[in-house]
């Protein structure tokens, strides 16, 4: 580190080098955050979760209760300790609210004013944040999975939703209909996601095993159908090139756009090349995933090799993207994890999963707010000594003396 | 990283206390164990790890009772260690899943019981925990909040619930309290009545037996030893003076006076004589002390006599024989007369010092001893004692009779409560020890009652018939008595009888054996005259070979050796040879008859019809006849004596206790085919005798081990024996096999836990077992054909015509 803080000083360390040593330390160490914490709304399970890509602070989350809040994940108040209180929330009262379970959520990435949901009643909801009122809804012929606005578009302005029918709809909020229909999918789709490096490759999966790219120019089909064998063996007459053995329910691009990632239920990760469509033929091992429905990855942004955060029942395994190697297991949901979001300034991650938390894994490498704890404890010292007891004999071993003998 | 080391001795300690604690099956732990345990843990972070993984491998058992007690261990060490405390938190979720069932796909295991008792408890554990420890650690705050949220359980609930627990327990300690406190009050009040009435008793009973009983030292303070000696010595000397002028016959002759006369006094001297430091006079028999006094007097004026005779003759050879038993007599006389001895010698020594080693000598020779260097200890050991009731004591026995019966009705158990409740719930320890000191004192005079012996005075009974019993009784004589010994005959009036025809009268034998008893004094001619010559053993027939070796000198020697023997015999067996000669010999047997050379037995012979046709005759003459010769030898040889018993019907009945609480009926002689051997048995068909019922315990125990009915009453030999008669398999062989392997398969690894495997007696299993049985299936698979037959029969039976017509 220091090291790395002189060559800077000198000059002869690109300043992204460093930026990247960094946070690839940090997000190597993540662990559950002692001190921050994130204020509980609903009594449903946390579905899906977004943070907004101008601040990086709010956080979106939609549960299965159709409730959706937006917390401020950002500690300005100044102490160490800090829960992320609720800004704003969709709560039970709400008369616009979704009748049934939110299955996704996005924030509009070009203004926190905007965000939409969509759920099982089969709605797509476009919200307006500061009035919490649906300005725009969107009705479908089945369950909506998943929804995605482009984080990168400046010429469409088009919300890519997946649902139930194997006709993946394309909506746009200019017009305010549903523009396109891309066929190409045998079944229901699970999920879809826009490229964050072309603003028209669009990627879709569904439980007809495959995985398509899409550019939204060309209407008339699929651009790739991504193969898991790489064209080696002969592909099924009816179903065509399958990514997976089973549905697909997890996708998602490298920060870079470079590479897709997908997540099927046959238990198996898979790395594509986004621009042959080709299978990078990496073993993540065998991740256990019996859900139906969407699991939120996420991949790390700014790291050297980067880190797939990806839900695995209650806990949330990290993979090095590029080898495969399993990093680390983050432990402390208590039932399965549904998703999880990367945020990138400060290389936490934000999980949500059915036991209704929402966690914060911060990067445990500095004893800082051990000091903290420390300091803490001696000003209490001085002023009231009856609180300081709590906290420094929690961690001390209480052998009782009656074992001596 | 610090360089710890895991030792691997006290892993496998653990390893063995985690077993021996998760199987034991008990809802609670066993303190010394795990504290054995803990002490372990304790040592560093490293053996809490260990012991962790310990835990969690008992805790994913499919077992409830091994999850109660492996949680109840976590619970343990999870209040008091942090590294545990971490290690345990990291998987919670697990933990959870394990202990409370937050996994519904993975419910708890089988034993109901256990597996509530473990979800009641992990939670209120769980909750305790979060009050104490959640602040710090979040996952556990998590799980909390997840259970609390998500499971919905009710952790105000169990706070409550606790809570109210712990009221109730506090009440309950209160009211425990109060009890001990009024029952102590209460034995204090009583302790201020009693304990004046117990010591008092004690101290009436102490001095009663003072009394009956005096102790020896109180003997000797009133009679001072310096007055007795110094008499002695005076008469001592008077005697000695007079001694010394009598001579050596005159004294021998005072000697036999004396033995004649009084055995006591020569006691007296022989103790006197015998300086033995070990006569220690311990003797408890103290009511002959009267006796002695008289004695003392008498010593007085024969034991110098006496010494003097010693002195001069030593034919005192049967003193010391008297010794043992005699001179357990008295401490003081003893004293004295050593005392007056040992004046003697000095005496002795004044006169003439040759004549110190002459007294010396002649006390050795006294005793028949060679030296003073024996040690002769006499044991003193006091025998039982017994005292007489009389009627000087009676009174005094009856008073201590009547303490006797209220320390052991009244006191005793009263002082043994009162230390009860002391020590268990008094502090006051002083209380405590006056009053085991009085419960001493009770036992104490309990025993020396029961030492005592008394042997009650039965004149009171007998009070009554006194009267009648003044004449002696004497046995009825009726009129004639045929034979009147000849002593009597002069009172009967009768002539004494002459010697001759008294010899006549009695006959040879008895006459013969007699004049050997009397004038048999042993001599080893005769015991050669004894012996058959025949008995190769004895000496006369070595004699008598060694004879016949020798030349003819010997012959006539063998003729005068053998000569006495032959009017013996004669005169002996005269009769029996005239009887004998009357005989009739009658032959008893072949064998018999041959006795003495069996080899010389000859078959009967079978008679060959030679004179027949071969076509008649046997073809195999010679070697049927040598067989038949064999088997009639063989024959001739055996001898079968039927023993022709005495029948006696049985008397007795099994009386075993059956089911239905009658008795067995059966009238076995020795044992019962049911019931086994036939013992003395009460009216409820108990076994009475102690032996028995050891023995049929210990086989109930048996049965209890096989726990096999048909086992019971199996006995495997005899179903061998019968199997291997008959041919066919009974299936004992079996039946051992299968308890064999039953019982290598039954003997569980964990005994105390309780069994999860056992198939449980449902209405579905017994369900299962009638519908699914082989047979029934059979059954209805039949009907169901033969309804397909028919039906097939009824639609296509006349198609077979056409079928075979179209072909």
């Amino acid at each position: 580190m220091l090291k790395f803080l002189f060559e800077r000083e000198q000059g002869l360390l690109d300043p992204l080098n460093l930026r990247r040593a960094e946070s690839t330390r940090r997000t190597f160490a993540l662990e559950l955050s002692r001190h921050r914490d994130v204020e509980m709304t609903s009594q449903g399970a946390v579905n899906s979760i977004d943070i907004d890509l101008i601040e990086s602070r709010y956080l979106l989350s939609g549960f299965s209760d159709g409730t959706a809040a937006i917390h401020d994940i950002i500690n300005q108040t100044g102490n160490v300790k800090y829960t992320c209180k609720v800004v704003c929330k969709i709560d039970r009262n709400n008369r616009y609210r979704h009748n049934s379970s939110i299955q996704s959520v996005c924030w509009y990435p070009l203004d926190t004013g905007i965000f939409t949901t969509s759920g099982t009643d089969k709605l797509l909801k476009v919200w307006d944040t500061n009035n919490l009122i649906p300005v725009d809804e969107y009705e479908f012929s089945g369950i909506v999975y998943q929804h995605d606005l482009s984080p990168v578009a400046t010429k469409h302005c088009l919300i890519a939703v997946g649902c139930q029918s194997s006709r993946l709809k394309l909506v746009d909020l200019k017009s305010g209909a549903s523009s396109h229909m891309l066929k190409g999918h045998q079944s229901s789709i699970y999920c879809v996601k826009w490229s964050p490096k072309d603003e028209f490759i669009l990627a879709s999966g569904g439980a007809d095993n495959r995985v398509l790219l899409w550019d939204v120019r060309s209407a008339k089909g699929a651009m790739k159908v991504l193969d898991q064998y790489n064209g080696k063996e002969p592909s099924d007459n009816i179903t065509g090139n399958t990514a997976h053995h089973g549905a697909i329910n997890g996708l998602t691009f490298t920060s870079d756009g470079l590479h897709l990632i997908s997540y099927g239920t046959d238990n198996c990760i898979r790395l594509w090349d986004s621009n042959s469509g080709k299978n990078c033929l990496i073993n993540y091992g065998n991740v256990p995933n019996d859900t139906k429905k969407l699991v939120q990855l996420s991949v790390s942004n700014g790291c050297s090799p980067d880190v797939l955060f990806i839900p695995n029942r209650s806990n949330i395994d990290m993979f090095d993207v590029y080898t495969g190697e399993k990093i680390d297991r983050l432990k402390g949901h208590y039932n399965s994890v549904n998703c999880c979001k990367f945020h990138s300034p400060t290389q936490d991650v934000y999980s949500g999963g059915n036991d209704r938390n929402i966690l914060i894994w911060t990067p445990d490498t500095d004893s800082s707010y051990d000091d903290y704890l420390k300091t803490q404890s001696e000003l209490k010292e001085n002023s009231a000594d009856e609180v300081r007891t709590t906290r420094t004999t929690v961690m001390i071993d209480t052998w009782s003396s009656d074992e001596d003998d | 990283m610090e360089s710890e080391v895991l030792d691997h001795t006290l892993c496998q300690e653990m390893a063995k206390y985690v077993e021996e604690l998760t199987t034991s099956g008990r809802p609670a732990l066993n303190p010394d164990i795990m504290k054995s345990f803990k002490k372990i843990c304790r040592v560093s972070s490293l053996y809490c790890e260990q012991a962790y993984h310990l835990l969690i491998t008992q805790l994913e058992k499919g077992h409830s009772e091994i999850r109660l007690s492996a949680f109840q261990m976590i619970e343990e060490l999870f209040n008091r260690s942090h590294c545990f405390r971490e290690l345990l938190i990291s998987n919670f979720q697990h933990f959870l899943e394990l202990t409370v069932e937050t996994d519904y796909d993975n419910p708890l295991p089988p034993p109901k019981t256990a597996s509530d008792l473990l979800k009641s408890s992990a939670y209120s554990a769980i909750q305790k925990w979060y009050d104490k420890f959640g602040e710090e650690y979040k996952r556990l705050t998590l799980g909390f909040n997840f259970l609390k949220t998500c499971k919905k359980v009710d952790f105000n609930g169990i706070r409550s619930r606790t809570e109210l627990q712990q009221r109730q327990e506090k009440e309950k300690d209160e009211k425990l309290k109060k009890i001990a406190e009024e029952r102590m009050e209460k034995t204090l009040q009583q302790m201020n009545e009693m304990l004046e009435d117990i010591k008092n008793t004690i101290t009436e009973a102490k001095t009663g037996f003072q009394l009956i009983l005096p102790s020896p030292d109180d003997f000797f303070i009133e009679t001072g030893e310096n007055d007795t000696s110094s008499i002695k010595k005076s008469g001592v000397e008077n005697s000695k003076t007079e001694t010394c002028s009598v001579t050596d016959g005159e004294s021998s002759a005072c000697l036999v006076v004396d033995k004649v006369t009084t055995t006591t006094k020569n006691d007296l001297t022989s103790c006197s004589n015998s300086n033995q430091p070990e006569c220690e006079m311990k003797d408890s028999s103290d009511l002959e002390i009267n006796n002695v006094s008289t004695c003392k007097n008498d010593n007085d004026n024969i034991s110098g006599k006496l010494t003097s005779n010693n002195e001069s003759e030593n034919c005192c050879d049967d003193l010391p024989t008297g010794d043992k038993t005699n001179s357990s007599f008295i401490k003081g006389s003893n004293s004295v007369n050593n005392e007056s001895e040992s004046d003697e010698n000095c005496s002795g020594n004044e006169v003439d010092d040759d004549c110190e080693s002459d007294e010396e000598e002649n006390v050795l020779q006294e005793h028949g001893l060679h030296s003073f260097k024996y040690n002769l200890s006499i044991d003193m050991t006091p025998g039982v004692v017994s005292l007489q009731e009389t009627d000087d004591n009676k009174d005094l026995l009856q008073t201590l009779k009547d303490h006797y019966r209220l320390i052991v009705t009244k006191y005793k158990p009263t002082v043994n409560k009162w230390i009860q409740n002391l020590t268990k719930y008094g502090d006051k320890e002083d209380l405590t020890k006056s009053v085991i000191d009085v419960k001493t004192d009770l036992d104490s005079l309990l025993s020396k009652y029961n030492e005592m012996n008394i042997i009650p005075d039965d004149k009171p009974v007998e009070m009554g018939d006194d009267s009648d019993d003044d004449f002696e009784e004497v046995p009825e004589k009726e009129g004639y008595e045929p034979i009147i010994p000849p002593h009597k005959r002069a009172e009967y009036g009768l002539e004494p009888l002459p010697t001759s025809t008294r010899s006549e009268t009695v006959t040879q034998h008895p006459k013969a054996s007699t004049s050997r008893n009397t004038s048999g004094f042993w001599s080893l001619s005769k015991t050669i005259d004894q012996k058959p010559e025949n008995d190769p053993t004895t000496m006369k027939a070595n004699f008598v070979r060694l004879l016949q070796q020798s030349s003819g000198t010997s012959a006539t020697a063998t003729c005068t050796q053998s000569k006495p023997k032959v009017p013996l015999t004669v005169t002996g067996d005269s009769q029996k040879d005239k009887l004998l000669e009357k005989a009739p010999i009658v032959p008893y047997g072949v064998d018999l008859e041959h006795w003495e050379n069996p080899d010389k037995m000859e078959a009967p012979l079978v008679v060959k019809y030679d004179w027949l046709n071969t076509v008649w005759a046997y073809t195999e003459r010679d070697n049927g006849e040598s067989k038949a010769d064999q088997d009639g030898l063989a024959a001739l040889k055996n001898r079968s004596i039927s023993f022709v018993g005495k029948f006696e019907p049985v008397k007795w009945k099994c009386r075993a206790p059956l089911p239905n609480g009658k008795f067995c009926e059966r009238m076995d002689r020795f044992k019962c085919p049911f019931h086994g051997k036939i013992i003395a048995r009460n009216d409820s068909g108990q076994p009475t005798d102690p032996k028995d019922i050891a023995s049929l315990s210990s086989q109930h125990d048996d049965i209890d081990i096989t726990s096999n009915d048909q086992s019971y009453w199996r006995d495997p030999e005899l179903e061998a024996d019968i199997e291997a008669a008959l041919g066919i398999d009974l299936g004992s062989s079996k039946g051992k096999k299968k308890g064999k392997g039953k019982g290598k398969g039954k003997q569980k690894k964990y005994p105390n836990l309780t069994d999860i495997t056992e198939v449980k007696n449902t209405s579905r299993n017994r369900l299962e077992k009638k519908i699914f049985k082989r047979s029934t299936m059979k059954r209805v698979a039949a009907d169901l054909d033969e309804l397909d037959n028919k039906k097939a029969r009824d639609k296509f039976g006349n198609q077979f015509v056409y079928q075979m017509s179209q072909r």
